[in-house]
């Protein structure tokens, strides 16, 4: 019986420091790390919309991160099924006090090994203008290429359309709508071209509210 | 000091942990689809290895045996976590490419490996040799492992997914995809391993030796 006592303590008093020295480890890097995410971000916004020069949230209910879930639920409705995706995040990239683009951050939830999270671009015009990928589990040499080869994500690049398709015949050149699947990755290809067309969705419709920015900036 | 150096020949090339007790199969074949990740990955889980080994080597005579698997387990995973905190803040790039495989280096044998079968019966010095062997080993078996597959499959060398050192695909060759999936990683490894023991039986050796430590480390112990 002693021995267990004695056993279990030791374990405690392993477990117990181990604790305290993440906890420390924890506490300092709590805000480089921070900083990091929020680098890449603005790092991600600035490459899919270069025009911009800062990046402002947008003063309507409707986008605030809360109510971001039922809204993109509404969308479900239309054409296309978007229920894999989730949009996290939308703002207005402003230049001399006027929107010239917006960037969306989708997860889309139907790649082939989980969540592909990126931003993506649309000008105030509806021309598409950048992707940047977030984070991605794709198996790599394959739909890692999605990140890695920029030729598949350049396809969409200057286009503006209501919707893209996915092709596999090599066709996609043919039409600006359509667009290449990397070569043995159909699934990541669509699954990040349906999380395009959601932001394109979330696009016409931030342009039917005629929204504005916080700071008060609008398209017109 | 002797008994160090014999520690790394060891981890390299006698009981390489790849190639020769086939520990730690698991990121082996995950992460060797390049050699960049092999060289990550590899470094990482030296450092975890060094550091587990050296603070179980330490505690040895205070860690009581039946609950030993425990408490390793909480040092590996505390190092570990620790390495994935500092590399998050502070080398973001490298944790990108490496993500998902840095919470397994916990479940890597290896580490559990070598803290089961020589820090908990060793002193300080040698143990922290014997993970800096092993982790050196594990290293460059699987960077070798990722060199092949990436030349073979990607058709690249030393690729960092958006340029590379040499790109055969611009000169014409098609890379064979089979050898960064899954399969791929099987054949390369068993010819490693055959190549590995090919060498190994010419110069007089055992293909697979019986790790000398099973058995004597009492005597080990004795002789510091």
């Amino acid at each position: 019986m002693n021995k267990i006592i004695k056993d279990a303590f030791i374990l405690f008093a392993i477990t117990l420091v181990a604790g305290i020295v993440l906890g420390a480890v924890y506490n300092i890097t709590k805000e480089p790390i921070a900083e990091q995410s929020e680098k890449t971000k603005q790092a991600a916004y600035r490459e899919v919309l270069a025009d911009a020069d800062s990046f402002e949230a947008i003063d309507n209910e409707k986008y605030s991160e809360e109510n971001l879930v039922s809204f993109v639920s509404s969308l479900k409705d239309t054409e296309e099924d978007f229920s894999a995706d989730e949009v996290t995040d939308v703002v207005a990239g402003v230049k001399d006090g006027k929107i010239v683009g917006f960037v969306v951050t989708i997860v889309a939830g139907d790649g082939y090994s989980g969540d592909i999270q990126f931003s993506v671009g649309i000008s105030s015009e509806g021309k598409y203008t950048g992707t940047s990928i977030l984070s991605i589990n794709e198996t790599a040499g394959l739909g890692m290429r999605a990140k890695t080869d920029p030729s598949f994500l350049s396809q969409f690049v200057g286009v503006t359309v209501d919707k893209f398709t996915v092709v596999k015949d090599g066709s996609g050149s043919s039409s600006d709508d359509k667009i290449d699947a990397i070569g043995g990755s159909t699934v990541t290809s669509k699954a990040v071209t349906k999380g395009i067309n959601t932001a394109l969705a979330v696009y016409r419709d931030l342009i039917s509210e005629n929204v504005k920015t916080v700071g008060g900036a609008s398209v017109e | 000091m002797n008994k160090c150096v014999e520690r790394i020949y060891n981890g390299l090339i006698k009981e390489n942990p790849t190639f020769v007790l086939t520990l730690g199969m698991c990121p082996t074949l995950a992460v060797t689809t390049s050699a960049i990740n092999g060289i990550g990955m590899g470094l990482s889980s030296t450092v975890v290895l060094v550091m587990s080994n050296l603070m179980i080597s330490l505690l040895r005579k205070v860690i009581p045996d039946g609950v030993r698997m425990p408490a390793f387990i909480v040092i590996v995973a505390s190092f570990v976590t620790v390495v994935q905190f500092l590399m998050q803040g502070y080398l973001p790039d490298l944790y990108d490419s490496l993500g998902i495989y840095i919470p397994l280096i916990v479940v890597n044998c290896i580490i559990l490996g070598r803290a089961e079968a020589y820090a908990s019966k060793n002193p300080v010095m040698p143990s922290a040799f014997d993970g800096l062997g092993m982790g050196l080993g594990f290293t460059c078996a699987i960077t070798i492992l990722g060199a092949v597959r990436e030349l073979i499959g990607s058709g690249t060398i030393l690729s960092t997914g958006s340029s590379a050192l040499v790109d055969f695909t611009e000169m014409g060759f098609t890379p064979a995809s089979i050898f960064i999936l899954a399969p791929g990683a099987f054949f390369v490894l068993a010819m490693c391993i055959a190549t590995m023991n090919r060498i190994k039986r010419k110069h007089g050796m055992k293909p697979a030796e019986v790790p000398d430590y099973i058995g004597d480390a009492e005597d080990d112990t004795k002789e510091q």
